[in-house]
């Protein structure tokens, strides 16, 4: 998993429980990285399944909450650390790049990065289809994601979210409103 | 906030800073990673544009000496119909003449003492009209070999194996070269007259003969001017084994500088001053020899004493 989420993830838990809480954290799940991240690396998966567990067992927030509150921070790590990609002139154009553009120029820059695939339907003009698939199971991710961005394009929307039994395959429904 | 948090907050800190610390070496040292990689990438690039690069430049010198070899064959053949007339006239004047003389000699003594036989000054004629017949003729069969080795010398188009007298593209290249090499060196050729045919191309054969002759009379010509010799040798020999036929080509020139011995088969190679060589020849030569026929070509060289370049042609598929 690329070193930007988990570099992200650590901003967000020190924003949100602050320093010492992070330490901790990073002293008890013990990760093989021993807590140093940089975005150009890569890191296992695991350490941060490890971060969220614990994080429930702390806050008794439930892991899909967590994850999915986690892809609405991203998506504002994303946007500051990659404006280009929301030079465009509306949600549903940045949502139908990300596939088609955004991950391609993230595997120019990092080869080995595992992205998940979507893959897009529109029924009308105000709905788009997203079929998100990927082994790591982070539909709820992908939901934050989905969910902040309507908040940066300022933008209204009504999500739909439907995953299989073990998440790793997840239709998003988006339904445009404004 | 008492001073149990505050020295609590500073070592949260420094622990965060060691961190970051530690995050950025590996950054740094993935950006190195990453640095060097490309470097490589780069530089195989560059070594694959290069070699494009030279082939393309080889294409452009091959298709010159195809359309070059076109046009000698063009002028070969031109030369060839007035120099037929011109070879049979002499012929006949040679004839006449000699029938014109005996007519002379049969003539009457006091007939040849005549005002008109001393104008005409007929014995003066009888002496140099057949010296210079005989002049013109040797310059005619000359000038009719040359025309015929330019002719057989040339076929750019010949794509296909045919079978060849080594021996005998030797000796037209040393005929085509002779005007360039004569005032630098001798030509001695020892060829085996056993030699077996082989199965090869051969215009481009030719092409690789007359490029190392010519070669090692620009060689010679060198060594000349510093020993303050008047002529250099090239020896020619010709032999063959079991599986090849060898072509040696020795010359008394000044022999290759041990440091360059790995270069000479470089394309734009050359140590010849700027319009004598494009240095494509012996590249040019290894890609014909080596590529097209599956035999070698190989070199010694000893500096102040001379070059000796062997070409081993396989003879096996003379029945392909």
């Amino acid at each position: 998993m690329k070193g930007l989420v988990f570099t992200s993830f650590s901003e967000m838990i020190e924003a949100k429980f602050g320093l010492e809480f992070w330490d901790q954290m990073i002293e008890e799940t013990n990760p093989m990285s021993g807590g140093i991240y940089t975005s150009a690396a890569s890191y296992e998966m695991s350490e941060l399944v490890a971060y969220l567990v614990y994080l429930n067992k702390k806050t008794e927030i439930p892991i899909p909450d967590l994850i999915y509150t986690f892809g609405r921070f991203l998506l504002n790590v994303f946007a500051s650390n990659f404006p280009d990609f929301f030079q465009v002139k509306d949600l549903k154009t940045f949502l139908k790049n990300v596939e088609s553009y955004i991950h391609i120029e993230v595997l120019k820059l990092y080869p080995t990065a595992g992205l998940p695939h979507f893959y897009y339907s529109e029924p009308d003009e105000n709905t788009l289809i997203m079929n998100y698939r990927s082994s790591k199971k982070l539909y709820k991710l992908a939901e934050g994601l989905i969910e902040e961005s309507a908040v940066y394009f300022k933008e209204e929307i009504e999500l739909n979210t439907k995953p299989n039994s073990d998440g790793s395959v997840c239709k998003f429904t988006i339904r445009f409103l404004s | 906030m008492n001073v149990q948090n505050l020295h609590r907050e500073i070592d949260l800190l420094k622990k965060k800073v060691e961190r970051e610390r530690k995050a950025r070496k590996i950054s740094e040292e993935l950006l190195e990673e990453k640095a060097r990689s490309l470097y490589q990438a780069n530089q195989e690039l560059e070594k694959s544009l290069e070699k494009q690069r030279d082939q393309q430049m080889m294409m452009i010198h091959s298709e010159k000496m195809a359309s070059l070899g076109v046009m000698s064959a063009g002028i070969a053949h031109e030369i060839n119909t007035p120099l037929q007339f011109i070879g049979d006239n002499l012929v006949f004047l040679d004839d006449m003449f000699r029938e014109f003389m005996v007519c002379v000699r049969s003539l009457n003594e006091d007939l040849k003492k005549t005002k008109f036989f001393e104008i005409l000054d007929v014995n003066y004629l009888m002496e140099e009209v057949p010296v210079s017949i005989t002049e013109s003729l040797e310059g005619y069969e000359r000038l009719q070999t040359i025309v015929k080795a330019m002719k057989s010398f040339v076929h750019p188009d010949d794509e296909k194996k045919s079978t060849i007298d080594i021996n005998q593209i030797i000796e037209n290249a040393v005929i085509v070269s002779n005007n360039q090499v004569k005032f630098f060196s001798e030509v001695e050729m020892t060829l085996n007259r056993n030699l077996p045919d082989i199965m090869a191309f051969e215009g481009e054969l030719k092409q690789v003969i007359l490029n190392l002759i010519i070669n090692s009379s620009h060689a010679i010509k060198e060594e000349n001017k510093r020993k303050n010799r008047d002529l250099g040798l090239i020896s020619i020999k010709t032999s063959f084994d079991d599986n090849y036929v060898h072509i040696f080509i020795k010359d008394n020139g000044g022999g290759i500088p041990e440091k360059i011995h790995k270069k000479i088969f470089n394309p734009f190679f050359t140590t010849k001053d700027v319009g004598v060589g494009t240095g494509q020849g012996l590249a040019i030569s290894k890609n014909i020899i080596e590529k097209k026929h599956k035999g070698s070509i190989s070199f010694k060289s000893h500096e102040g004493v001379g070059t000796t370049f062997l070409i081993k042609l396989p003879r096996g598929d003379k029945n392909e």
